[in-house]
């Protein structure tokens, strides 16, 4: 809706060259998809290539223009069709005031090959109080529709040019002319290299009358198969003719190659959304690193429009104050140099899981051998987190239950041995609680905090020794809390913690509360203090879903724990040993 | 040495960010800027950090201030400042981050502890989220004094920087830790 000059900020802001996980800041981007436990533990179970990581680029034309004074603000959605239901795999930034929009998010995607994958793309004009929220907080109910498009995945993937141009729906069969969207898919390439700079110019062109423009850089990369695809642009910087940007991070996934030739134009912001050129040049890495040594710039040039594709050269100039190359190192480059993943577990004995001995319960005893919900969820669960833990020795607790000394207990040993939290293996585990079940009687109230505070105790007190290693706190639950702030405050302290805690929630329950814990709406947790959470720590999973095959087991438990564990590496600058 | 000083330790704290920084429900678009002081500190003893020019709400200033914390000091006073176009400064937002968050012993001294807190402007009103990095300074000696009824907990091969023990000489190899009964703080 853009208009009044203060909402445009939004658009003035840095897309595509943002530090990964720099310092505690909600990442937006799409970054993390890529996930390497994932296709380790398949390989390693013998399943290997059964899948390809790709990424969708996305622009659209001649969308429909929904505000009044102005042009739409278009963001795009991704989903995949399963089981007939839709779930969003990802979206793009909000682009201002524009109808032609190349986004610079890229969404990804694994393409497997042996299944229909049905993509449905949903493009929405985001209103204006929307601007500099995370997108994945906005909800898009409250958003206008532009229209969407539907293909499978595979037919992008088969198209020698790898894209595909789709013409816009209104879903209700409608036949207005909504534009079209072009989805181009390129596989990921997995890169550890990413390159810091920093850019300058000098002399640019003034394009505004009554001050100075207002520049900002977008920077693309030439595709072989013809035109080019955006990759960042820096943020805007007012007033200014001789502009330095803050420091860009791009990682080789984005740029192709250090001899990619690469597009950097230079742009007057306009905040009705028709960005003038100021200048254009193209450079790959390898000449912006040279740039640097050499202390030397480049002219930008401009189209000229009276000489039929002749370049003008300009006398503005781009500089590269800062250039270095460094290694991001990958979730497997940690454990296989010696990191270790260190699993504890804590099953919820509350009496919400319904009576032992009645069939219905969620711990029921079968005499027969046949398992409960609570021993699935063991044994199932376990087999993962197995793989990935260094000694299979897991401290095994519950909660919630009156045990022996007639006490109700909030994190007691499931083992029988009172100073001996650890147990071996799924198996250990298993015996272990079904051990306590005969020991202790169901009780409640619901509270994580002694079991996550217990969980921090141990991971705080690991660092006195080494900093290689990294917890996660598997809590079995039926998902019914009763103190959420205090599981809240204990959350907010582990946040800084070599900890992860994996929420599992056994039954048919409302798992709200979850969500809400599980910060994956960009709401970062806040304690009565006014601390607030460092990071993400917390992933839910819910069996239900799992068994409905709506997700996948080892997908869903390890979807968020690469990326929360490389958080936590990579703001301290931990690396991982070198092998000798 | 260092150490005969024992009224006050060194913290090192890396404003990070802000997030959501507002003037009258506006994003507040430029030229702001971090105080942290010691709640037992004058506004005139505050360490500052330049000023982010381009901050559109969400400024980065990623800048290591130096602080000097009084041993019975409770709070550090974290003020997000505006220059306004008189050069008045207006003070934006507060935090007061418990020293008790950093200091307890619950983690190493010298671990880098990353910590974010909720802005509140006069009124007590949320207005933003600054991200700090703070940093406790081992000062030899220092702890022995204060710390000495604590337990003692596992000597820790934690490499610390050389210069920081003054007159030191490289004596200190494992340097002991202690852990102020953490469990109770949980």
């Amino acid at each position: 809706m853009g208009g009044c000059h203060s909402d445009v900020r939004g658009g003035q802001q840095a897309v595509g060259g943002g530090q990964r996980s720099s310092g505690n800041a909600v990442t937006n981007s799409n970054d993390a998809a890529h996930n390497d436990a994932v296709d380790f533990f398949f390989r390693s179970h013998g399943l290997q290539g059964l899948f390809t990581q790709v990424e969708l680029s996305l622009s659209a034309s001649k969308l429909l223009d929904r505000d009044i004074t102005s042009k739409s603000d278009p963001m795009v959605v991704v989903f995949i069709k399963k089981n007939g239901a839709l779930q969003e795999i990802g979206r793009t930034e909000v682009i201002l005031n524009n109808l032609n929009p190349q986004w610079i998010e890229k969404v990804p995607v694994a393409f497997h090959f042996e299944t229909v994958q049905t993509l449905v793309f949903r493009v929405y004009d985001i209103d204006t109080k929307y601007y500099n929220v995370p997108v994945k907080t906005i909800r898009l109910s409250d958003q206008d529709f532009l229209g969407e498009a539907s293909c499978v995945l595979s037919e992008i993937l088969t198209k020698q040019s790898r894209s595909l141009t789709l013409y816009l729906k209104d879903g209700h069969g409608g036949s207005t002319n909504l534009g079209s969207l072009t989805v181009r898919a390129e596989e990921t390439v997995a890169s550890r290299s990413v390159i810091e700079l920093v850019l300058r110019c000098s002399h640019l062109d003034n394009k505004d009358v009554f001050s100075k423009s207002d520049p900002f850089l977008r920077m693309s990369r030439v595709v072989e198969t013809g035109g080019s695809i955006p990759i960042c642009k820096t943020e805007v910087v007012k007033d200014n003719l001789n502009p330095v940007w803050r420091p860009l991070h791009l990682s080789m996934q984005k740029f192709g190659n250090k001899d990619n030739p690469l597009v950097i134009e230079c742009f007057d912001f306009n905040s009705n959304g028709s960005h003038e050129l100021i200048g254009k040049l193209q450079k790959s890495m390898a000449d912006l690193e040279k740039l640097y040594s050499e202390k030397s710039g480049a002219n930008f040039v401009i189209p000229s429009s009276s000489r039929g594709g002749y370049e003008k050269a300009l006398k503005g100039q781009l500089f590269v104050d800062h250039f270095v190359q460094k290694t991001q190192f990958s979730f497997l480059d940690y454990i296989s140099s010696g990191f270790q993943l260190n699993f504890m577990v804590a099953v919820d004995f509350t009496a919400s899981n319904g009576n032992p001995y009645n069939p219905d319960s969620l711990h029921y005893i079968d005499h027969t051998g046949r398992l409960n919900s609570y021993q699935q969820a063991i044994i199932e669960v376990g087999e993962v987190i197995q793989f990935y833990d260094a000694d299979r020795r897991f401290p095994a607790w519950g909660f919630g239950a009156r045990t022996l000394d007639g006490n109700v207990s909030h994190c007691f040993n499931l083992s029988e041995i009172p100073t001996q939290p650890e147990v071996e293996g799924v198996e250990g585990i298993m015996g272990a609680y079904a051990n306590a079940l005969h020991n202790v009687r169901l009780a409640g109230p619901t509270l994580f905090g002694q079991v996550i505070n217990k969980a921090a105790d141990i991971a705080a007190h690991s660092l006195f020794a080494s900093t290689n290693k990294y917890f996660v706190l598997l809590i079995i639950t039926d998902g019914v809390l009763t103190d959420l702030q205090e599981t809240t405050e204990a959350l907010v302290r582990a946040s800084d913690l070599p900890l992860s805690i994996l929420i599992v929630g056994v039954g048919g329950a409302d798992f709200k509360q979850m969500e809400v814990l599980d910060a994956d709406n960009g709401q970062r947790l806040e304690s009565s203090t006014g601390r607030i959470a460092t990071r993400d720590i917390v992933q839910f999973v819910s069996m239900r879903e799992i068994h409905s095959g709506e997700t996948c087991l080892v997908e869903a438990l390890l979807e968020e724990l690469p990326e929360q564990f490389l958080s936590y590496m990579r703001n301290r600058d931990i690396k991982p040993i070198p092998l000798h | 040495m260092a150490s005969a000083n024992i009224s006050s330790r060194t913290i090192e704290i890396t404003v990070i960010s802000g997030e959501n920084l507002q003037v009258r429900g506006k994003l507040i678009k430029s030229d702001v800027f971090v105080t942290v002081r010691s709640d037992l500190h004058n506004k005139n003893d505050s360490v500052s950090t330049k000023i982010d020019r381009d901050a559109a709400g969400f400024p980065r200033w990623n800048e290591k201030l130096v602080v000097d914390l009084p041993m019975h000091s409770r709070f550090l006073v974290v003020e997000v400042c505006r220059r306004s176009s008189g050069r008045k400064i207006n003070i934006v937002a507060t935090a007061r981050v418990p020293v008790a968050d950093f200091i307890a012993g619950y983690l190493p001294e010298n671990h880098l502890q990353f910590l974010s807190y909720r802005l509140r402007d006069e009124r007590g009103e949320r207005n933003g989220i600054v991200n700090l990095s703070v940093r406790v300074k081992m000062a030899a000696g220092i702890e022995h004094s204060l710390l000495q009824k604590q337990r003692i907990g596992a000597p820790v091969p934690l490499p610390m920087p050389q210069g920081k023990f003054h007159g030191g000489g490289g004596v200190v190899t494992g340097v002991p830790i202690w852990s102020v009964g953490y469990r109770g703080r949980l």
